[in-house]
């Protein structure tokens, strides 16, 4: 009798495919959803044709007087999408510099901490919940939040934008922090150095690159949150996809689609630059006649390039800032708070706590609202991210070894395997056009992509499945193809030097060895895919989003707010769930 | 001679580990000492007590003449600025610049937010100071230079010359050499000694390559199991190869 030999990787995959398939089934797919209608599949076609011609000029055959010509008018939606983006990021750098430390134990550890004990300790977790709260509510759900609170108003939608953003930055500055070798912080120490001081000049130096990286990245999603935040109501970007679509006119959607996708690509590219600037080794052009002072110092190294961006960045924030309408004049102050006080101390107070005055009565009626409605649109939203993020995976891990550099060069791994020139062109072209593939997807907005879908092949779950699974694909393609670029690879090297071929290295050196880090991406997205998922049935399916915007709607605040506690609570689950696997993973 | 080191019957635990026991001896100021022995013998503990970073559990231990288990919190970093401690890996932030990892010697004794202002606009005075350093171990072109992109020969200078600008009278160092070949190690020998003797500071090394240590150092302490094994200008063969004899079961288990 022949022996089995299955491992875990195989497992894990095997029940990812189970998986899969529990959550499609669940998600409404089992019946003639499954497939799409087949005058979806008209439409999808003419949506894919129109992107070969995409609108110069307004499509409608009458337009007042006054419209701006269309081209200013897309040029002003991308540019109010890029301040929204700039003036949100830069408040989130505040709190993501100032929670990431406070939140990180590489700075406690070094602070008085021991001595002072108990109260930072307390401070500590204080910071560590307001993180994970800020984050696990998305960014659309805090704009409708505080636009119903504070009414339309650009202060509301940058803070709208900066509370999960900071929130981000800080959860991830802090774990950047915490990966800091630590030897020389203690070396320091042991030679007398305050412990802040110590660690200001270790950890923090060290870590400058990654926290740099990480910020100019979440810069390129507020772009797309920014965009996406036209869908309540400010004239973003998204906006005029939204009533384009509305309007049907097809190829002005692709004119903006295309506006989108050349921005993120732009500021990729920029950011690939600064990127560079700052980890680049900088070197003096010059060589100095002596080694005195004086002469060193005429020839030291100069980084003008890295300081003209750091002022062009600074500029440009401060721009995005003051330029057009201030965010903070639009309608008076006093104003302001009082519909803030109004909202948070009677609309979001549940209905029959305003009726009575008394808590007790809050809990029949939030049980109530589980039990009718919120339990299963807690599930489907979990059917719906978790399927999103599996397709993704398996797809990206499938498509990697057609997509990666180093496999498919005529030299692959830089082992000569005597391949002709015309399967190294071959290669060469796959490879470019499935990393192409990747870098589109990933810079769509998945609630955009579901939109879009949405609209052409009406609301079943496979929209919003697919739009936040295409996105992912390119977000994991992206990182796998980086791990599988920028490391050794010393056994598969070896495996293609003993005759292997390249698919055969990929899937019987490559992925074995890598599979944990493969994994961690798995989870990492995972995590962020709940928390879209949430948002994503205000498109229309019978998720929490959809309950939310609903309830919202109706003018039910109390309800609105409940759900989005409730997404709140699942994304919280999951990140939990998320990180003790990742730990886990890492260890 | 001033002593600046007086171990008397030093003995140091870890939990169930005796890492040191017993150990007598004095180190004065100006001397070279090479300490020496199998892995585990107690150098890198020896070291750290020296550096007052671990406290004896039992014996005495004086440093320039005072008891260090007496000494308050503000003279033991009195104390630790007059030693300079480099660890094995250096102990250099590696995307910082030469000058700025050489300011970094002083951070025991400087005020925080002055160290920040010396880190981003050092004065003419600090700056020629440090060039003035890094002549003495010979990279003076390197002041701006990120430490990263220094050789491993060069990167040990440059932590030699943070003990310097330290303005320490001992420098410890931690098998600063392990990691490069022996031509690099017997130079920061050299460079080691020709500073003791101008400057009249002591060096305590400890250094896993004997034939360097038996040549180049005048004074050699050799530990096993924590005891001491000699301390002498030149050891015996027979007392050499007594101290690094394991029996071959103790290897395996290692």
């Amino acid at each position: 009798m022949k022996q089995v030999h299955i491992g875990n990787r195989v497992l894990f995959t095997a029940f990812l495919v189970l998986l899969l398939g529990w959550c499609l089934f669940n998600s409404g797919l089992a019946g003639k959803d499954f497939l799409p209608n087949p005058y979806g599949i008209s439409l999808f076609q003419k949506f894919l044709a129109a992107a070969f011609q995409p609108a110069l000029d307004y499509q409608a055959d009458w337009v007042p007087d006054d419209a701006p010509p269309f081209f200013i008018k897309v040029v002003s939606s991308l540019w109010l999408t890029i301040k929204y983006a700039t003036c949100a990021i830069s408040l989130s750098l505040v709190v993501g510099v100032l929670f990431g430390t406070l939140a990180s134990q590489s700075w406690w550890h070094t602070s008085s901490y021991r001595q002072t004990g108990f109260l930072l300790r307390s401070l500590r977790r204080v910071v560590r919940v307001l993180i994970t709260a800020g984050r696990s509510i998305h960014e659309l759900l805090w704009a409708m939040l505080l636009v119903t609170a504070l009414g339309t108003s650009p202060l509301a939608i940058i803070v709208a934008l900066a509370i999960p953003y900071g929130s981000t930055l800080a959860k991830v500055f802090s774990e950047i922090l915490d990966e800091q070798p630590t030897h020389t912080k203690d070396y320091l120490l042991t030679q007398g150095g305050h412990g802040t001081t110590a660690w200001l000049f270790t950890i923090v130096p060290s870590a400058l690159p990654d926290l740099v990286s990480y910020a100019l990245y979440r810069f390129e999603c507020a772009i797309r949150s920014a965009a996406i935040l036209g869908f309540v109501g400010i004239p973003t970007l998204g906006y005029h996809i939204q009533t384009a679509m509305g309007d049907f006119h097809l190829y002005e959607i692709w004119t903006l689609l295309y506006t989108l996708l050349a921005t993120i690509l732009i500021v990729e590219f920029l950011s690939n630059r600064v990127r560079r600037l700052i980890t680049k080794e900088k070197i003096s052009t010059t060589r100095p006649q002596d080694h005195s002072l004086a002469e060193i110092t005429r020839h030291r190294p100069k980084a003008r390039a890295l300081h003209l961006s750091v002022a062009i960045i600074v500029v440009f924030i401060v721009f995005a800032w003051v330029q057009g309408e201030s965010p903070f004049s639009d309608v008076p102050w006093e104003k302001r708070m009082t519909n803030l006080e109004r909202f948070l101390t009677k609309e979001l107070m549940p209905y029959p706590v305003q009726q009575s005055g008394d808590w007790a009565d809050a809990l029949p009626w939030a049980g109530e609202l589980l039990a009718e409605k919120g339990f299963t649109a807690g599930l489907q939203t979990f059917y719906l991210g978790t399927a999103a993020i599996i397709l993704a995976f398996l797809a990206s891990l499938i498509t990697l070894p057609l997509a990666s550099k180093r496999l498919n060069q005529s030299q692959p791994l830089e082992i000569n395997i005597g391949s002709s020139r015309l399967l190294a062109i071959v290669g060469a072209v796959h490879s470019l056009f499935h990393r192409l593939i990747y870098i589109v997807t990933r810079a769509m907005p998945e609630y955009l992509l579901a939109f879009l879908l949405v609209q052409i092949f009406g609301p079943t779950a496979w929209p919003l499945i697919l739009g936040l699974a295409l996105h992912n694909y390119g977000i994991v393609g992206r990182l796998g193809g980086e791990l599988i670029d920028n490391s050794n690879l010393r056994e598969a090297k070896v495996q293609l030097a003993h005759g292997s071929s390249t698919m055969g290295t990929y899937f019987f050196s490559i992925l074995p060895a890598y599979f944990n880090r493969f994994l961690l991406y798995f989870f990492y997205r995972w995590e962020t895919c709940i928390r879209d998922a949430t948002v994503l049935g205000i498109l229309g399916i019978t998720s929490l989003g959809f309950l939310i915007s609903d309830a919202s709607a109706r003018d039910h605040n109390d309800e609105m707010f409940f759900f989005i506690l409730v997404g709140a609570a699942i994304v919280m689950l999951g990140d939990f769930a998320s990180d003790a696997v990742r730990g886990k993973l890492r260890g | 001679m001033v002593v600046v080191f007086q171990l008397d019957h030093i003995s140091k635990a870890f939990q169930q580990t005796q890492a040191l026991s017993d150990v007598s001896l004095d180190i004065d100021k100006g001397e070279m000492v090479a300490l020496i022995g199998p892995s585990g013998s107690g150098k890198t503990t020896l070291l750290k007590l020296l550096n007052a970073q671990h406290m004896p559990t039992s014996g005495r231990l004086a440093v320039d003449g005072a008891d260090i288990e007496s000494l308050s919190r503000s003279s033991l970093k009195q104390v630790r600025q007059q030693i300079a401690y480099i660890p094995q890996d250096l102990g250099l932030v590696p995307n910082l610049k030469v000058f700025q990892n050489i300011l970094l010697g002083k951070i025991g004794s400087t005020a925080s937010w002055s160290l920040i202002r010396q880190f981003f606009f050092p004065t003419q005075a600090e700056l020629t100071a440090i060039h003035s350093i890094l002549e003495d171990v010979g990279i003076p072109e390197k002041l701006y230079q990120q430490t990263s992109s220094l050789s491993g020969g060069q990167q040990q200078r440059v932590a030699v010359a943070r003990a310097l600008y330290q303005n320490a009278h001992t420098i410890l160092a931690d098998e600063p050499v392990s990691a490069v070949d022996p031509a690099r190690a017997r130079s920061l020998v050299t460079l080691l000694s020709e500073i003791s003797a101008e400057k009249n500071i002591s060096v305590i090394m400890s250094i896993h390559n004997t034939d360097i240590a038996t040549a180049m150092f005048p004074r050699i302490i050799g530990l096993k199991s924590g005891h001491l094994a000699f301390d002498t200008a030149s050891p015996t063969e027979e007392a050499m190869a007594d101290l690094y004899l394991i029996p071959d079961q103790q290897i395996t288990e290692a």
